[in-house]
């Protein structure tokens, strides 16, 4: 790890909700160009991880941090013009805009511009320099040729890959992805894997929230297992799985 | 402290008339869905027919049987069915709009059916109203006062026991929350609601016949007041709590017990704040307490069942038929302007500017409520802010009447953007509430006031001089010229909005609010910029409207004309600018018409009615009736003109569209 | 006789057509795996199977009973039991009150206290959270919630629409032995899924969908090449997580 420069590092960092501890003084790193795999049993307390890092969710105590700047106490739009992007375990598209217009909006919103005034009166069109930009990203998650596209009417692959193309477009420093491929067919599985490879070569960190382990194994750099709110395991896929703590909590198996 | 009870002690029959409203809206929101506004009027309907029976010698009990018993539950079934089962559970505004439909309009039937005389106090239930019962604290407890507190208490006991923990008590809550998801255990969601509904109209009807003693007359204003007046002590329970709502109702009453018997009456405190006790409270529980901010944030989970929204007729309207329509519009437009100018007389002439300025104040709803999302019920008060601005500048300090309307705007503008402040957290039916007890704080304790809205008389407004041609000499015509050019701005302006950057940011608010922060889009910038540039718009189309009356009054922008406004152009078309100018023209139009009707007809009170009745209709296509006319029109021209030769099928194969109607749950924190 | 049919069933959603004259049956007992690419319908197959979706053409049979365009309550009382797609439980309601009004419902009030000692028994990740909202449950827990009242019910006919969706591996591993011994038991199981693999295992035969139409209907091994020539190419070689250890 130490040849990478740390992204988004979490240090201590607890929730409870009422009485219920969902995370336990935890840490967790993620550097430029590096894959971090999350996974863990049900409840156990990874998109409560991945909200704490988005800032849908305060802490209840430790911190969040990006390129060493504290997160804590940032609103989430705050976080995003800052470098975070996230999809949702649930797609949280917008149903009335365009495949182009999702982008157009994060791209525009994702900056720290001068003059934002002027987004009252300006038109919601993008330059050549922007109109560049969406083509290479739909292009990167293959929906090249829908730019019009009403996302009502998208597949569910293609909703989970535009929301993946919307947290990118702004170039995050972090992409937190929660359950990427939930829910979808294996072909589109497929193109989802191709997409994060990609990733690391865009110097960014990711964060993968995932149960298909298949996927995990391929793309990530790195696991870190969460049971109960704690970390019970952290290292390589098959180091990981070996573990006697993860077979049990995670995979269910007994120790022979 | 003697002096203290003696203050308090009076406050609690009264506090308990509070209660057993609140505890009835309480009971609507929690067993149907559906934030009762109409509660109100069902209690003044109930109240209204118990009056007329007992006038007419018919007996108490017999008169309680039908207008409570027998009435108020089947009014109940009729609104279930007809209105609110066909409103997605998770379409807050249709629903909010529609229980507002039904305040309106209930009293105006009312008023139809039974003339407009007269009804004064009938008689109690069971106690007799002028003994006294005994002294509680040296504080005499008669009849009235005594029945109020006996019915309030056994009703919440009677219903905090079949409600808790009950099953009929989860089944409701699960029916509230999905009724699709309750049909797949086998109930009968619809008829679930349907009980839910009868019950708890039983209960308008019965707080409507206990509190019609107190008041001398019966009258719907009363009830009106006392239902927003009881959302305070409602949203001390967070509209979820019954004994909490019980507590706040009797709170409230012994507060403004205190503070009449504390504040002499020639206090500014008395004439100013008292009034007003409500709705401060009301707002300051909006904004503290944390409870009331996450009301209604489920979603459907089987909304994915629901073919997804058709697409605006704009973008699927093909370019010829686009052009006709186009070209249709304009010469239609211009013909009625033409008309205006040269031969229609004076009374229509005056009946279409009104139209054209009421388009103004309503394109202000277009802004907030199509685009930025929120249903807002203070554009009155907006608008009244505005014009009184005008009016006050024009008379004591001499400046034109086109400036002060500007200065007026800007005015509005930023008490719009400084009332979006507390409201930064808030949205759907909280944000709602708080815009309403905004608008009654302004009716109560700032227009009163005669810096504000001027004398009891009303505040005289010029017409504005152009040039050297004074517009109110000049019959209205030039008027209508000068309202029509500040509509195009308006409209121009809120298109520009649409367009921009902006309107792409608001657009992604309205589909996903978590999406959007996440993306980077500041969601407080967004809603004090359209609270500000609503409250402008409302404000100018205000001082545009006095100077075209040349007097204005604060009755002139009471929150119930907010009310009405909300009601008028969400049933026409909220969403775009054409529904706005179809909505404030028809309007007028639609009133003017029906003046020429006889009698109790020609009131203004039917058009009220009607659109009321377009709230039906709102329920089955959302985008409002105009929109919906278009699509439907469209689909039969386009039909027309393909008939030879019809383009593929017209069906898309395959792809069932799940997008984002599908998906996977959330991990909800 | 089946406990499900479909008889050339159509069906959509407004102009989109997704089901185009789809017929199979589930006899009774019988676990049937439904699988294709997303988008080939199987998420409508199943909300017409509820009753969400009512067919434009065809007709559904539920235990011998036509039940075409029948609301849900009434295919639910002729003993289907669904799983929707996403969540599928009251978030505001709590845990336990979602057990106790779905079997009071199927079960009759006296045997509520049983069948949730039962669920709990079965599900003690649910035990531990009994008076949490379902709302505040994590999307894996929600979805064994929906699963645990559906396998209380003792019904005749399971339709569950992406079963495993968000469900880590041990508890994937949990619930097919639970579903196993359902089928056991005697109820019909129609189970849609986007992982194939366990639910091939499990199943006494398999259906394809493609497109809305069906593309294959027989032995769950059968289903494994039309499958890979629907979702063009055979399954990556890669670990997963009952492979792993």
């Amino acid at each position: 790890m130490s040849e990478h420069q740390g992204v988004l590092s979490v240090r201590s960092l607890s929730v409870s909700f009422g009485g219920l501890v969902a995370l336990d003084r935890v840490d967790l790193d993620v550097a430029e160009g590096e894959i971090v795999g999350l996974i863990g049993p049900n409840g156990a307390g990874k998109s409560t991880l991945v909200n704490c890092a988005g800032g849908q969710l305060e802490p209840t105590s430790g911190s969040v941090a990006l390129d060493g700047v504290p997160l804590t106490g940032k609103a989430p739009y705050r976080r995003a013009r800052l470098g975070v992007g996230r999809t949702f375990q649930r797609v949280a598209l917008f149903p009335e805009l365009t495949v182009e217009a999702h982008l157009l909006a994060a791209l525009r919103a994702g900056r720290q511009r001068p003059g934002r005034w002027s987004e009252l009166v300006d038109h919601a069109r993008p330059s050549a320099a922007e109109a560049r930009q969406i083509d290479e990203m739909l292009g990167l998650v293959g929906l090249a040729d829908q730019h019009d596209t009403q996302v009502t009417t998208l597949p569910l692959g293609a909703c989970r890959l535009l929301e993946i193309a919307r947290a990118l477009i702004a170039r995050p420093r972090v992409l937190l992805a929660d359950e990427p491929s939930a829910g979808l067919d294996r072909r589109e599985s497929a193109m989802l894997a191709s997409v994060l490879a990609q990733l690391p070569a865009r110097e960014i960190g990711v964060l993968l929230v995932e149960h298909d382990l298949g996927l995990v194994a391929r793309v990530c750099d790195r696991v870190v297992v969460l049971d109960v709110g704690h970390v019970i395991a952290e290292g390589s896929f098959d180091g990981v799985m070996e573990t006697a703590e993860v077979r049990r909590a995670y995979l269910g198996q007994g120790v022979a | 402290m003697n002096t203290f009870l003696s203050y308090a002690v009076p406050g609690i029959p009264f506090g308990c008339t509070y209660a057993i409203v609140a505890i009835g809206l309480v009971l609507t929101y929690r067993t149907t869905g559906v934030f009762n506004f109409g509660f109100g009027a069902q209690a003044f309907l109930s109240a209204y027919v118990y009056t007329v029976l007992t006038e007419d010698g018919v007996s108490v009990p017999l008169a309680f049987l039908i207008s409570v018993v027998i009435l108020a539950p089947a009014l109940g079934w009729a609104l279930d069915r007809f209105l609110f089962r066909r409103i997605s559970p998770t379409n807050t505004t249709g629903k909010l709009v529609s229980a507002v439909a039904v305040l309106v309009a209930l009293p105006q039937i009312v008023t139809l059916l039974f003339g407009s005389s007269t009804r004064f106090a009938p008689p109690t239930l069971f106690l007799n109203p002028g003994r006294v019962y005994f002294h509680a604290f040296s504080t005499p407890i008669n009849g009235l006062e005594l029945e109020t507190v006996i019915v309030t208490v056994v009703t919440v006991v009677l219903l905090s026991l079949v409600l808790r923990g009950s099953q009929l008590g989860m089944t409701i809550r699960a029916a509230v929350e999905s009724p699709r998801l309750l049909e797949l255990e086998g109930v009968r969601s619809e008829r679930v609601l349907s009980v839910a509904w009868m019950g708890s109209s039983l209960m308008a009807g019965l707080a409507g016949v206990l509190l019609a003693p107190q008041y001398p007359t019966v009258q719907p204003e009363d009830y009106a007041i006392l239902l927003v007046a009881a959302l305070a002590a409602a949203a001390l329970g967070s509209l979820a709590d019954i004994p909490l709502a019980l507590v706040g109702g009797v709170a409230l009453g012994v507060i403004e017990g205190l503070a009449s018997g504390y504040f002499s009456p020639s206090s500014v405190w008395h004439t100013g704040l008292l009034p007003a006790i409500p709705f401060l409270l009301l707002a300051l529980l909006l904004v503290g307490r944390r409870r009331l901010r996450s009301l209604e944030e489920s979603d459907d989970p089987l909304a994915g069942c629901d073919p997804p929204p058709p697409p605006s007729i704009l973008v699927t309207r093909s370019h010829e038929l686009d052009r006709v329509v186009r070209v249709g519009g304009r010469v239609l437009a211009l013909a009625t302007i033409i008309s205006v100018l040269t031969w229609v007389p004076g009374d229509w002439g005056f009946t279409l500017t009104s139209g054209v300025v009421y388009s103004i104040v309503f394109l202000s709803i277009t802004l907030i409520t199509g685009m930025g999302g929120e249903v807002s019920l203070c554009q009155a008060t907006f608008a009244g802010v505005g014009a009184f601005i005008a009016a006050q500048l024009a008379v004591h300090h001499g400046v034109p009447i086109l400036l002060g309307a500007v200065i007026g705007a800007g005015g509005a503008a930023v008490v719009g953007a400084v009332g979006a402040l507390p409201a930064l957290r808030l949205r759907g039916l909280p944000l709602a509430l708080l815009t309403l007890a905004l608008a009654l704080l302004a009716d109560n304790a700032v227009f009163p006031y005669s810096w504000a809205g001027g004398p009891p008389g009303g505040l005289p407004v010029p017409r504005p001089m152009i040039g050297s041609i004074n517009l109110a000499t000049t019959s209205s015509k030039g008027f209508f010229v000068l309202a029509l050019a500040f509509l195009f701005v308006c409209a121009v302006a809120v298109k520009r909005v649409q367009r921009a950057t902006v309107g792409l940011y608001l657009g992604a608010l309205r589909g996903s609010s978590i999406g959007a922060e996440s993306v980077g889009i500041n969601p407080s910038t967004a809603k004090i910029l359209v609270f500000a540039l609503s409250a402008g718009m409302a404000g100018l189309g205000g001082a545009l409207y006095g100077s075209l009356q040349q007097t204005v009054t604060p009755a002139d922008f009471n929150y119930q004309l907010s009310l009405v406004f909300v009601v008028v152009v969400v049933t026409t078309g909220v969403r775009t600018i054409e529904g706005a100018i179809q909505a404030g023209v028809g309007f007028m139009v639609l009133q003017q018409l029906l003046s020429y009707l006889p009698g109790r007809w020609g009131g203004g009170g039917i058009a009220i009615v009607l659109f009321a009745f377009g709230s039906l209709t709102y329920a089955a296509h959302p985008e409002g009736v105009v929109e919906y006319e278009k699509r439907i029109w469209t689909q039969r021209a386009e039909r027309l003109i393909h008939r030879r030769h019809p383009p593929t099928n017209g069906v898309v194969m395959a792809a069932a569209p799940v997008g984002v109607l599908e998906g996977v749950p959330d991990e909800h924190v | 006789m089946n406990a499900l049919e479909l008889q050339s069933v159509s069906a959509g959603y407004g102009p989109y057509r997704a089901l185009d004259e789809v017929s199979f049956a589930v006899g009774t007992g019988e676990v049937v795996a439904l699988v294709g690419p997303n988008g080939a319908g199987k998420s409508t197959v199943a909300r017409v199977c509820a009753g969400l979706v009512k067919p434009t053409s065809g007709r559904l049979f539920v235990g011998g009973h036509d039940l075409t365009g029948a609301p849900p309550w009434q295919i639910a009382r002729n003993k289907l039991a669904s799983v929707p797609e996403g969540r599928g439980v009251f978030a505001r309601l709590s845990v336990a009150e979602n057990l106790q009004l779905s079997f009071g419902r199927w079960l009759g009030s006296e045997a509520v206290p049983g069948a949730l000692e039962e669920a709990f028994a079965r599900f003690p990740i649910l035990a531990d959270r009994r008076r949490q909202r379902a709302g505040t449950l994590s999307g894996g827990q929600q979805r064994l919630l929906s699963l645990a009242k559906v396998l209380g019910n003792a019904p005749d006919v399971v339709v569950a629409d992406e079963l495993s969706l968000g469900l880590a591996p041990a508890a994937l591993d949990d619930l097919y032995q639970q579903l196993g011994a359902v089928a056991e038991r005697g109820t019909a199981l129609l189970v849609i899924e986007q992982r194939t693999d366990r639910v091939l295992a499990l199943a006494h035969r398999a259906v394809v969908l493609d497109r809305g139409v069906i593309r294959f209907d027989g032995p769950p091994a059968g289903a494994v090449g039309v499958l890979d020539g629907v979702l063009g190419g055979p399954r990556p070689p890669a670990r997963s997580g009952e492979t792993a250890g």
